[in-house]
């Protein structure tokens, strides 16, 4: 009886005690990812300390250095939803938590404030035309939360971010000599730009526009 | 609190929370494979913070915070769940069963996917139906449409996945 069958297929997507276990072997995992981790930024840091101690040794005494040419800030007012053009329904994608895919991902060196703690990476998968599976990883997202203010932070080495709902064109900003889309909407940022390659779309939620600019600082720096 | 202690108060708060929580997932994702992602991201949540005073409405409070991180923010998703005038009007048998024993378990790899292709109600319709066992009226009020469209959606997706079926059984 086909009842019986599609109880089966829910059941095994969303079995009570499956879930369970995967909880808990998935919280053993991360806690051994991050003794993992920790190897990396301790690798960071040594260099860091390295390098500034023995920098003398490699730069002249009388190199130039360029001082910072004036920011040109605007940000752009989304006064309401009806502005922003809604195409979740028709984004093809599947989002995965890194903990549910193969890749691992070390998070951004970008400064945020102190408040917020990385709380999740995922990945943006889209479709191989050749398999249809969704096997090509489009976006990485980082989130941040702390106490209710967010951030994430989205890049994409294969295109502009994918975005559930466009915002519209608006003034450029200019940062450090690189062109940024600031967008408001009631509590949010959303701040869109290319550097080195590299395409970045940031939401924040709760965070005022320095704490914004010194994240999209720290990325362009 | 030892590893134990917390590990067995995790244990109480999910039992306690899993069935409800999952309903909740269900009626506000997009698709319903997404809560199968977002149910695990809610409870390794929570395992992170066991520590703390956890209720119902913690638990609930972080599952409303991980379907906004993955739907990014304060957009919402938006579906038109009605069909149009011309699908309504076919007429549905009171018998949803007529698939009979043409599902067998090699199936239920492609009747997912195919469910998830669909529009998100579809999935979810099917996912209270048929796991949840809601009755057409009770799952009607939860995804708020009409009862019909709950009854049409059932039948066109199972006349669907019968016709799919015979021709993979004709190839």
């Amino acid at each position: 009886m086909n009842k019986n069958s599609f109880y089966q297929m829910f059941d095994d997507k969303f079995n009570k005690d499956k879930i369970y276990q995967e909880v808990l072997e998935k919280h053993d995992k991360k806690k051994r990812n991050v003794i993992k981790c920790c190897f990396v930024p301790a690798v960071f840091l040594l260099g860091v300390v390295i390098f500034f101690a023995t920098k003398d040794l490699f730069y002249e005494e009388d190199q130039n250095i360029l001082e910072d040419k004036e920011d040109q800030i605007y940000v752009n007012k989304i006064v309401s939803e009806d502005d922003l053009s809604d195409d979740i329904s028709n984004l093809d994608v599947k989002i995965l938590n890194t903990d549910s895919s193969t890749f691992s991902v070390t998070p951004l060196e970008v400064q945020v404030p102190s408040d917020l703690e990385l709380d999740s990476i995922y990945f943006v998968y889209v479709k191989d035309q050749k398999s249809g599976e969704y096997t090509i990883i489009h976006d990485t997202i980082e989130t941040y939360k702390g106490d209710d203010r967010a951030l994430n932070i989205a890049y994409s080495y294969a295109g502009e971010v994918l975005r559930d709902v466009d915002v519209p064109e608006g003034k450029m900003s200019v940062i450090q000599d690189t062109n940024v889309m600031i967008s408001s909407m009631d509590e949010s940022f959303i701040i869109e730009f290319q550097y080195d390659g590299v395409n970045y779309d940031i939401e924040s939620y709760h965070l005022t526009l320095d704490e914004v600019l010194m994240i999209v600082r720290s990325i362009i720096n | 609190m030892s590893t134990q202690e917390a590990l067995n108060k995790f244990q109480k708060v999910y039992d306690e929370t899993y069935d409800d929580v999952l309903k909740y997932l269900v009626c506000n994702v997009a698709k319903v494979s997404d809560a199968e992602d977002i149910i695990q991201d809610v409870y390794l949540a929570l395992f992170k913070k066991i520590k703390k005073n956890t209720n119902k409405e913690y638990v609930f409070g972080i599952a409303r915070n991980k379907l906004k991180d993955y739907y990014r923010f304060a957009y919402k998703y938006k579906e038109k769940i009605a069909p149009s005038s011309a699908e309504v009007c076919e007429q549905v048998p009171d018998n949803l069963d007529f698939l009979n024993d043409m599902i067998i378990k090699e199936n239920i790899g492609f009747i997912w996917t195919y469910l998830n292709k669909k529009k998100g109600v579809i999935g979810k319709i099917f996912f209270f139906y048929y796991y949840e066992d809601y009755s057409l009226k009770e799952i009607a009020q939860m995804l708020n449409i009409s009862e019909g469209n709950v009854k049409h959606y059932l039948y066109r997706t199972l006349k669907e996945i019968k016709e799919q079926l015979e021709e993979e059984n004709n190839e």
